[in-house]
């Protein structure tokens, strides 16, 4: 028998200024059960300078994908000149019976006709044991940066580490963020101090190996950014 | 040490962008070198070429797409393929072109319970891509829907066993896509089958000089 689960939830950041905004797009789904069932997707939001707010949007139907520019829901966010934000999506749904495991969300940054779209950090996912790895980048295209979205009462560290060719680890020392607030910080350039740039076709790359420890309470999201425009070109989650 | 889950890739080389594939060791180890294996299968999911390679701790693997896909054929313009890559490795693709470079994560794996769907702007300089590859050898039949307003047009497709598809979404809806220059409005790609699949979307928007960057969903 299909256990029923009431509501998904996700948490994730957004990005707004002159030339950004963000959009949170939304599918209600209950698997093989495709009837247009009335759902909802509330908004939360929280960050530095913000109060938290929150929007329920009504009207979304299983099975119908929508969505909603965020700004649009809280115009706060302009009216202050909020630059970075963390942002709590949940679908639910008001037929207790129904499992919507199955909701997806994407999360979309709009920056002057380019769009950087990811999925965001799926709240209550089992959480993925020891250290995940990615890439950490320096070349002509990309330069790489930690977002964390902190929703807790107490100052979180990222915990970052280096991979060295012996394997063994070595911790950058990253900045705290604080309670209920996002916030970015680009890897240090040390990062990269002698390792042995790549040639390829595009030019010269250095990509080292980055350890992140996941944590439950906080979503951290590695962001790759254009080196001349600053504008995110990439997003995954951790 | 954990299990070895393949990820698969849609790649291209060409010629509206390259792709370079980016391998990360998952697991430190002391020995300092890691192996990971690669298949390549192209379209139509006849094995291509594969790879084992070695990797060390500190650094990534990059291996570029014109060198992978140097025996696949084209297939509707493009040459393209499956990639399969497995090993204790975190695998990423990157897409390039002369303006900027994007991330693309592993295809996302869907199937009968769990569709997919992506968020889509059609504009007359915008191109969305849905690119479809298929890890298991039995064809699988794949069902696109363009959800835009009132209107929900579908189309049904079929991908040979370990083969890709790709499909140019202005094209395959061509009746819903037409839009006067300087227009543009939101649609969803929806993607579901009864089988098993791989499925990802690329966006291309076009910048200054009718050049552009094409984007995937991570």
């Amino acid at each position: 028998m299909q256990s029923s689960i009431a509501s998904v939830k996700w948490m994730t950041f957004g990005l707004s200024d002159a030339l950004n905004s963000t959009l949170v797009h939304f599918f209600p789904s209950a698997g093989a059960i495709t009837a247009p069932y009335p759902a909802h997707c509330t908004l939360s939001i929280f960050g530095r300078g913000l109060s938290p707010n929150q929007v329920v949007l009504d009207g979304a139907r299983l099975s119908q994908p929508d969505g909603v520019r965020v700004e649009d829901a809280f115009s706060e966010i302009r009216e202050q000149n909020i630059n970075i934000f963390g942002i709590q999506i949940e679908i639910g749904s008001s037929q207790a019976k129904l499992n919507l495991s199955h909701s997806l969300c994407i999360i979309e940054l709009s920056a002057n006709g380019l769009a950087t779209k990811f999925h965001p950090v799926r709240i209550e996912d089992p959480l993925v044991e020891g250290l995940r790895n990615f890439a950490a980048i320096k070349d002509c295209f990309q330069q790489t940066s930690l977002i964390s979205v902190n929703p807790t009462s107490e100052i979180f560290r990222p915990a970052v580490y280096s991979l060295r060719a012996d394997g063994q680890t070595q911790e950058l020392g990253m900045e705290g963020v604080l309670p209920g607030s996002a916030h970015e910080q680009f890897l240090p350039d040390s990062l990269f101090e002698g390792l042995k740039p790549q040639q390829c076709s595009w030019g010269l790359a250095r990509v080292r190996s980055v350890l992140i420890k996941p944590v439950a309470e906080v979503s951290q999201y590695i962001v790759y950014r254009d080196p001349v425009t600053r504008r995110p070109m990439s997003v995954c989650k951790v | 040490m954990a299990d070895a889950v393949a990820s698969h890739f849609w790649i291209s080389s060409g010629p509206y962008f390259s792709s370079a594939l980016m391998l990360l060791p998952t697991v430190p180890l002391s020995n300092a070198e890691l192996c990971s294996n690669i298949k390549i299968y192209d379209c139509d999911g006849a094995l291509a070429n594969q790879i084992d390679s070695t990797l060390s701790n500190d650094s990534a693997l990059i291996l570029e797409s014109e060198n992978l896909l140097s025996l696949c054929k084209p297939q509707a313009g493009m040459t393209y393929a499956h990639v399969e890559v497995s090993g204790n490795v975190e695998a990423k693709v990157r897409l390039h072109t002369q303006e900027g470079a994007s991330f693309m994560a592993p295809s996302q794996l869907i199937d009968e319970n769990n569709s997919a769907f992506y968020p889509l702007l059609i504009a007359e300089e915008r191109v969305a891509l849905a690119t479809l590859v298929n890890p298991f050898p039995e064809s699988a039949m794949v069902t696109l829907r363009l959800v835009s307003g009132k209107r929900s047009p579908e189309i049904t497709r079929e991908v040979p066993g370990f083969g890709a598809r790709v499909f140019c979404l202005q094209t395959e809806f061509d009746d819903y896509t037409n839009v006067a220059p300087d227009h543009e409005f939101p649609a969803y790609l929806r993607i579901r089958t009864r089988s098993k699949i791989a499925v990802q979307l690329i966006d291309y928007a076009e910048q200054v000089n009718r050049k552009g960057i094409f984007k995937a969903v991570t």
